[in-house]
């Protein structure tokens, strides 16, 4: 029974008209989120597991083509490798509302990703220090 | 009282001797702010970029200190806030009521007990050529996270006491837009960044004008060469750098009625379409959260969600700058109801 949560240092998030905008703090990349997609993102912050996440998406959606449960595997294998989630629970769950009827046509979700911005970063990294890094003694 | 907030604690005693300077009143918008400079010339310069009052401000004064060697050496930082141009990359300390920022040739300290932010760098010769025309951004940035409010990338436009933010990616024509409309009637209060505030009482959103100029490519000039005339200087890339309209008391602050997303459509006729929040959300947050200081995203991203979340959304779909302040006055007038 896996869990996954929005990365809770990384990124900031806000879903806004059904639409998901995250931004990955650390990198510059922000990515948009539609449709399917934005609805399995509200159900890792409705905190759903795996199983639950999956019901959830079944009762909102036909497929009328492709699989379903690849397609959401898929899926949340790509935000775990863009970093913008990680295993866990997440602290403070939204509601997901009920299914809707009809339910909606399947599409694939899909991460859309956007790295203009990422020169800024890269040309400014940040380095955040901690009580660990401070140096007992500075150089004369 | 860890060791990074003594070091940091002692780095500040030294600096107030810039106190002894007599200070000089400068608003920022709704921001006043006390400037004690040990180089007249740091004083010329954020009087010289700063938008003047805006009217009914209820902002508490900072007090800025904008430091060189001659008050604090380099030696008397501690090596994490040495700030080296050579490596590119920004410190963040977190100490006490102490926030510390280390890039780009200048060290901030912001320290939030006593409403005081510390700005150092080794001589003027070393201060980033974007603090001349767009002076303490830190500090700005700084004043608002402690407030329900966000310096924004977006430009902004007002008449009659409503204003539009235009929002867009890197070159949709956000400056060409907002500066087509100088000397048009409408206020011109930002052609890049502005100060925006959620009002409790009204569940509105307010746009106050923090910087006095706008920088304007070359090629977007040709397009509106009447602004020659306009051009005090040049800034930041090599652009140019114009003087904006929100000089006068009553004209830097206004109620935000829509943001606008700005696209270029050649060919049609510039007019004003129906818009989304989420387009003006990725239009405005990851350029506000990523180009600005990072020391504030969470409470810069908390404030540009509610401002999108609280005011209505179109979009401008520009043929032809000069089309622009018409456009967007008949949108503010309330006669475009896309």
């Amino acid at each position: 029974m896996r869990h996954l949560r929005p990365h809770p240092e990384r990124i900031v998030y806000d879903v806004i008209d059904g639409q998901v905008l995250i931004i990955r703090s650390d990198t510059g990349s922000y990515y948009s989120l539609e449709g399917p997609a934005a609805d399995v993102w509200r159900g890792l912050m409705a905190g759903l597991d795996d199983a639950e996440l999956m019901a959830a998406i079944e009762s909102r959606y036909v497929p009328d083509s492709g699989d379903l449960a690849t397609d959401v595997d898929a899926f949340l294998a790509s935000l775990l490798r863009e970093g913008l989630v990680e295993e866990g629970q997440i602290d403070l769950v939204t509601e997901f509302a009920a299914a809707v009827t009809p339910a909606a046509a399947w599409v694939a979700p899909r991460l859309q990703s956007f790295t203009d911005m990422q020169d800024l970063l890269l040309f400014d990294p940040i380095h955040e220090v901690g009580p660990e890094g401070w140096p007992h003694a500075a150089d004369g | 009282m860890g060791e990074a907030e003594r070091d940091i604690r002692a780095v500040l005693d030294l600096a107030s001797t810039a106190r002894d300077v007599a200070p000089m009143h400068v608003s920022m918008g709704p921001i006043p702010l006390r400037v004690h400079a040990d180089d007249a010339r740091f004083a010329h310069q954020v009087e010289r970029g700063a938008a003047g009052q805006s009217l009914d401000s209820a902002w508490p004064e900072a007090t800025v200190l904008l430091c060189t060697s001659a008050t604090l050496s380099e030696a008397d930082l501690p090596r994490p806030l040495r700030p080296n141009a050579g490596d590119g990359q920004i410190t963040i300390v977190r100490a006490g009521p102490f926030t510390a920022v280390a890039g780009h040739s200048t060290l901030w300290i912001a320290d939030h007990d006593t409403d005081t932010v510390l700005r150092w760098n080794a001589s003027v010769s070393a201060l980033p050529e974007w603090e001349a025309t767009r002076p303490l951004r830190f500090v700005l940035q700084w004043c608002a996270s402690r407030r329900d409010a966000a310096l924004v990338h977006a430009a902004a436009v007002a008449v009659g006491g409503r204003a539009a933010l235009l929002v867009g990616p890197t070159g949709a024509g956000k400056s060409t837009s907002s500066l087509a409309c100088l000397g048009s009637g409408l206020d011109v209060l930002s052609d890049d960044a502005c100060l925006v505030a959620l009002d409790s009482r009204s569940q509105g959103v307010t746009v106050d004008a923090v910087f006095r100029m706008g920088n304007l490519h070359a090629n977007s000039l040709a397009l509106l060469p009447r602004l020659g005339d306009r051009v005090v200087g040049s800034g930041v890339g090599g652009k140019d750098v114009l003087e904006l309209d929100a000089l006068a008391p009553g004209h830097s602050r206004a109620r935000v009625s829509a943001i606008v997303t700005v696209v270029q459509t050649p060919g049609e006729v510039t007019r004003v379409v129906s818009g989304s929040a989420a387009a003006s959300l990725l239009h405005m947050a990851p350029s506000t959260v990523l180009q600005m200081n990072r020391a504030f995203i969470s409470q810069t991203w908390s404030v540009v969600t509610s401002v999108v979340k609280a005011v209505p959304h179109r979009e401008l779909r520009v043929a032809s700058p000069h089309d622009v302040p018409r456009v967007l006055e008949q949108l503010l007038a309330g006669d475009i109801t896309a």
